[in-house]
């Protein structure tokens, strides 16, 4: 019994080393199947660092040196009332700074009528004072 | 004579150069300070709307200038039916005041809302119930302003102004309920929660603030006008009577 179950366990033994040794061989392909997958993304996020800092050169590199026109065809719809905000915002400006001049205007024309009223005191005083 | 008429004249003119107070001060520099906070919320936090795009920044300016014109229109309103309940000059100038700068936020609200409309209907003017509504009131409160400028300074013409002012304040509550009662197309956003962005919040209701705070310097600096010119009308009269003045003053 002891020696069937020595042989058994012989057997099995090598049976276990077997698949063991299957088992690493398994682990081992799929590891490398991992590492090379690292390598590719690797490879590929150097890459596109390398292209964005490239283009980047490029785009400061172009900023000093041209200009483009920028394409706004997407956002025609949003920008086309442009005339008429800005044409509202002359508006309520221009009417705050007349509204302004008209009170300052008016304001003078009471500081000059007030003058006059002055003017003719002083000349009724003054023949009052001649009278006298 | 020439002790009452210094005396007069020194008092008045007093009133025609007198220095400003602080409170006009804080007021002046609240105005300006709120009307740069608005062009920079407006223009650079606010988001551009979605449907309409860049011309509904007008709105930030548009409805603030009607609230405005509202306000005024409604003080006018009190006001006047004060002076005629008991005559005081200074309410008399407070309600001169107020018109004329309510006319000009009227000015404001009804020539950039037909900029916006273009944009957002395809026409400058529709005969909706709240834009005719507001047409009339903003015609009301210039035919009042028309009055008390070219209708001379007697007691009948400030009472008749004043009879036309009060007369307008039904229609400021016909122009507010006009959407709902006649179905008309303007937009409510404002009250139904139609400001869906913090940011467009923030920049109407400082929009809000700073055309009350510039119609309050407004109406200051007009008052003071109309205190000096109600002084000198009232002087160059008595000298007038006097025969110290001739008539075509």
């Amino acid at each position: 019994m002891v020696y069937l179950h020595e042989a058994d366990h012989h057997e099995n033994g090598s049976a276990h080393a077997k698949c063991m040794a299957s088992r690493d061989r398994g682990h081992q392909t799929s590891l490398r199947t991992i590492m090379r997958l690292l390598a590719v993304v690797s490879f590929a996020l150097v890459l596109c660092t390398a292209t964005a800092a490239s283009a980047q050169e490029d785009e400061a590199a172009r900023v000093g040196t041209e200009f483009q026109a920028a394409d706004l065809s997407k956002h025609k719809e949003e920008l086309s009332g442009i005339p008429f905000m800005v044409g509202a915002y002359m508006i309520i400006w221009s009417g705050l700074f007349a509204y302004l001049y008209s009170m300052q205007k008016r304001t003078r024309h009471v500081s000059s009528q007030l003058a006059e009223l002055k003017d003719a005191i002083a000349a009724h005083d003054e023949a009052q004072r001649g009278d006298s | 004579m020439k002790t009452i008429a210094f005396t007069k004249l020194n008092e008045k003119g007093t009133v025609a150069t007198r220095q400003r107070p602080p409170a006009y001060w804080a007021a002046f520099g609240a105005a300006a300070l709120l009307s740069l906070l608005t062009l920079g919320w407006a223009f650079f936090l606010a988001p551009v709307e979605a449907t309409m795009g860049i011309v509904q920044k007008i709105f930030y300016f548009h409805v603030p200038g009607a609230i405005a014109m509202q306000l005024l229109f409604v003080l006018c309103g009190i006001v006047s039916f004060m002076y005629l309940l008991r005559p005081r000059a200074v309410l008399d100038r407070l309600a001169v005041s107020t018109a004329e700068v309510g006319v000009l936020m009227g000015f404001f609200a009804l020539t950039t809302g037909p900029l916006w409309a273009r944009k957002a209907w395809g026409h400058f003017w529709e005969w909706e119930p709240r834009l005719t509504l507001t047409l009339v009131l903003a015609f009301m409160f210039v035919a009042y302003t028309a009055l008390r400028n070219f209708g001379g300074n007697d007691e009948l013409t400030k009472r008749i102004a004043a009879g036309l002012a009060v007369a307008g304040i039904p229609a400021i509550y016909l122009v507010r309920v006009a959407v709902t009662w006649w179905r008309g197309t303007h937009p409510r956003v404002v009250w139904s929660g139609g400001l869906t962005d913090p940011n467009m919040r923030i920049a109407f209701w400082l929009g809000v603030a700073s055309f009350v705070a510039i119609a309050v310097v407004l109406v200051w600096e007009r008052m003071h006008l109309e205190s000096a010119r109600v002084a000198v009308d009232e002087l160059a009269l008595e000298l007038m009577e006097r025969d110290l003045l001739e008539d075509d003053f």
